[in-house]
């Protein structure tokens, strides 16, 4: 995963043989195939602009690898129909590319990509072409035939949440390198960098200073938080998850840590709102309050927020 | 025009608009493709259909039914020239193409070197009228030619010729559609392919040609009906090989047997009317090569009209009726190539 012109495409092209590395090795189950062809790579892959041949039915694109391969025509056919039958295109079998929907043509370009059975499956943005639901439903479908055929899929993609539901392990890129590998879980509770924070995510980065130990200091604030990992003096990125932010009901005792505010802006997102506040010394956050916490008489604009956050939720990234 | 016949007139040409909706440019839009409209009857309609007329009269211009056309199949000279034309143009469309193809996609798939330069070289001999290339042809294999002994004491004055002419001729315009027609493939095409273990020749199969069979039946059409309508190379080259083009000029200004040139004229129209038929059959099936992904572009109704009728009238549709109608004032006339005898 990463934005867009990070490599990503690259990456995967020179996986899959289409584009060479200028430096390094690739290796699959401890074989060196940096210089292999495509073709004997046995790989299957799927693009984001299907490639279905245009000129062949349903059938005989997904059958088109297994004809390459000599198999017998009722071999071929069993194949097919349990193809067929695991995404669902049975009554499609005999339309053509043109008469299919964008769904249903990525469903056909993935079953011809597993027809041949292939040792790992590349995906290179499938599911970008497609609208937002027909999206949700092939991801989940994805996920599902990957459990199912135990395949090794790389999948590229620029969309953090399609990542997360998917894979067990991301890679994030930016800018051509690596930002950070770990489960969906590591890349958004413990990002390694301030991009990892922000792609993933919404995320609040302040610029700070260690002013003692375990102090950090912003625009006249200072919050406790652990900086065993940081000497007094540095220069720091602290990073606030909006969720971690809570409100304190102001009958309360000041808690540690208490952040003084006024709401600016209210945005409906559902299951959250997101609000926008500035704190008195004039700093913005984005502050995430849940449904059921929500009050519209005490959580309106210009309305004033005490708000606070738990030393262990403040993360902190050298500069 | 009185502004009240200008609007019955638009009622009747544009029944389905609603004038109270239209915008100035649409009006604009309407009178512009009118006057395409018009011009088009008189450039196309009018000269074909008065030629189409023509060869059912006498020398006296009285109606004679099929009479000419009789004498025509019924005259062996005549009608030979008629598959004479055929099979020198359908040979040197069946040269042509696959030399076209296999330079386009030398050009384009391959990585030989020189490419500009070799490209050029294809496309040069577009500036040039296939008149020349025929004295070319004379020159280098004439009874006088430089190369005379490489062809084997064949005469080149007769079908080897002209085949020869047409191909130097038509090669540019057969490699230009080939370019594009082969430019149009998806890349992403093979790349499937050869993911799946596809043989060189299946990947041609099932990934080149479907993409770029229209195209090559373009080509061949379009060579076809320029060699079958060519005068030029058939005059300097063809000896006494008799085609259709030179047959109307001898019948016409050589015999002033004007009904009989109508008459093959209107042969000579047959194979335009065939390729325009096959054109609408192959561009047909061509659509259901686009996937849902790419849909082809489908021009707004009048504006579609408008630049049909723009791309038809090239110069040449108006120098038509000026010959026409020169023509038919001749019988006024004391001048003129036919009355020098």
């Amino acid at each position: 995963m990463g934005p867009s012109g990070c490599g990503k495409t690259t990456l995967l092209l020179c996986l899959a043989g289409l584009e060479s590395p200028s430096s390094g090795e690739i290796y699959k189950n401890g074989h060196v195939i940096t210089s292999a062809p495509p073709s004997q790579r046995d790989v299957g892959i799927v693009f984001q602009s299907y490639a279905l041949f245009p000129n062949l039915s349903v059938y005989d694109n997904i059958a088109f690898g297994l004809v390459n391969l000599k198999w017998a025509k009722d071999k071929i056919r069993e194949a097919v129909r349990g193809l067929v039958g695991l995404l669902s295109l049975e009554s499609h079998e005999e339309k053509y590319p043109s008469q299919l929907s964008g769904g249903q043509q990525q469903r056909v370009a993935l079953a011809r990509a597993l027809a041949v059975s292939p040792s790992f499956l590349l995906l290179d943005e499938p599911l970008s072409a497609l609208d937002a639901q027909v999206r949700s439903r092939l991801r989940s479908e994805i996920r599902d035939l990957q459990q199912r055929l135990k395949i090794t899929t790389v999948m590229v993609t620029h969309d953090q949440e399609e990542a997360q539901t998917l894979a067990d392990r991301i890679i994030l890129l930016n800018e051509g390198r690596i930002e950070q590998i770990g489960t969906p879980w590591q890349i958004y509770n413990e990002p390694a960098t301030p991009f990892v924070a922000d792609f993933m995510g919404v995320s609040n980065l302040i610029q700070g200073v260690i002013g003692a130990p375990n102090q950090v200091s912003f625009d006249q604030i200072s919050l406790l938080c652990d900086t065993q990992r940081h000497s007094v003096g540095t220069k720091v990125q602290l990073l606030l998850r909006p969720e971690d932010i809570t409100c304190v009901s102001p009958s309360r005792n000041a808690p540690t840590n208490l952040l003084e505010a006024a709401i600016a802006k209210i945005e409906y997102l559902g299951a959250v709102v997101r609000t926008h506040v500035v704190t008195d010394t004039g700093l913005k956050l984005k502050v995430d309050i849940s449904k059921r916490d929500f009050d519209p008489a005490r959580h309106a604009v210009a309305q004033r927020l005490r708000l606070t956050i738990a030393s262990n939720d403040i993360r902190l990234f050298a500069q | 025009m009185s502004a009240q016949s200008l609007k019955g007139l638009n009622a009747f040409l544009f029944v389905h608009s609603k004038p109270q909706l239209m915008e100035r440019s649409d009006w604009l839009v309407r009178w512009v493709c009118l006057a395409y409209c018009v011009s088009a009857m008189c450039t196309i309609v009018l000269p074909v259909g008065a030629l189409f007329l023509r060869s059912f009269n006498n020398a006296d211009g009285s109606f004679v039914g099929l009479q000419n056309y009789l004498t025509y199949f019924n005259t062996s000279a005549l009608f030979d020239s008629f598959f004479n034309s055929l099979i020198v143009s359908l040979v040197t469309a069946t040269l042509v193409v696959p030399m076209a193809f296999a330079y386009a996609y030398g050009l384009l798939r391959t990585c030989m070197p020189f490419k500009p330069f070799f490209r050029g070289v294809a496309l040069i001999p577009l500036l040039i009228p296939g008149v020349l290339k025929a004295i070319a042809l004379v020159y280098l294999f004439g009874n006088q030619g430089l190369l005379r002994e490489w062809l084997f004491g064949h005469p080149l004055y007769g079908p080897i010729g002209i085949v020869g002419a047409s191909v130097i001729w038509t090669f540019p315009f057969a490699v230009l559609i080939m370019l594009t027609a082969l430019q149009h493939v998806d890349h992403r095409l093979y790349h499937a392919a050869a993911f799946l273990k596809t043989s060189v020749w299946r990947t041609f199969w099932h990934v080149t040609w479907p993409s770029c069979r229209y195209g090559v039946t373009t080509a061949f059409l379009v060579v076809t009906v320029s060699v079958f309508t060519d005068f030029g190379i058939a005059k300097v080259i063809g000896g006494d090989f008799r085609v259709l083009a030179t047959d109307i000029y001898k019948e016409v200004i050589g015999q002033q047997n004007f009904q009989m040139g109508a008459v093959i004229s209107v042969m000579l129209l047959i194979p335009a009317f065939v390729v325009f038929l096959l054109e609408r059959q192959v561009a047909g099936k061509q659509m259901a090569q686009f996937t849902g992904r790419s849909l082809p572009y489908t021009p707004k109704p009048w504006f579609g009209a408008m630049a049909y009728f723009w791309g038809g009238a090239s110069p040449s549709r108006f120098l038509l009726p000026a010959c026409w109608s020169w023509r038919s004032l001749r019988p006024w006339l004391s001048f003129g190539p036919t009355t020098l005898t």
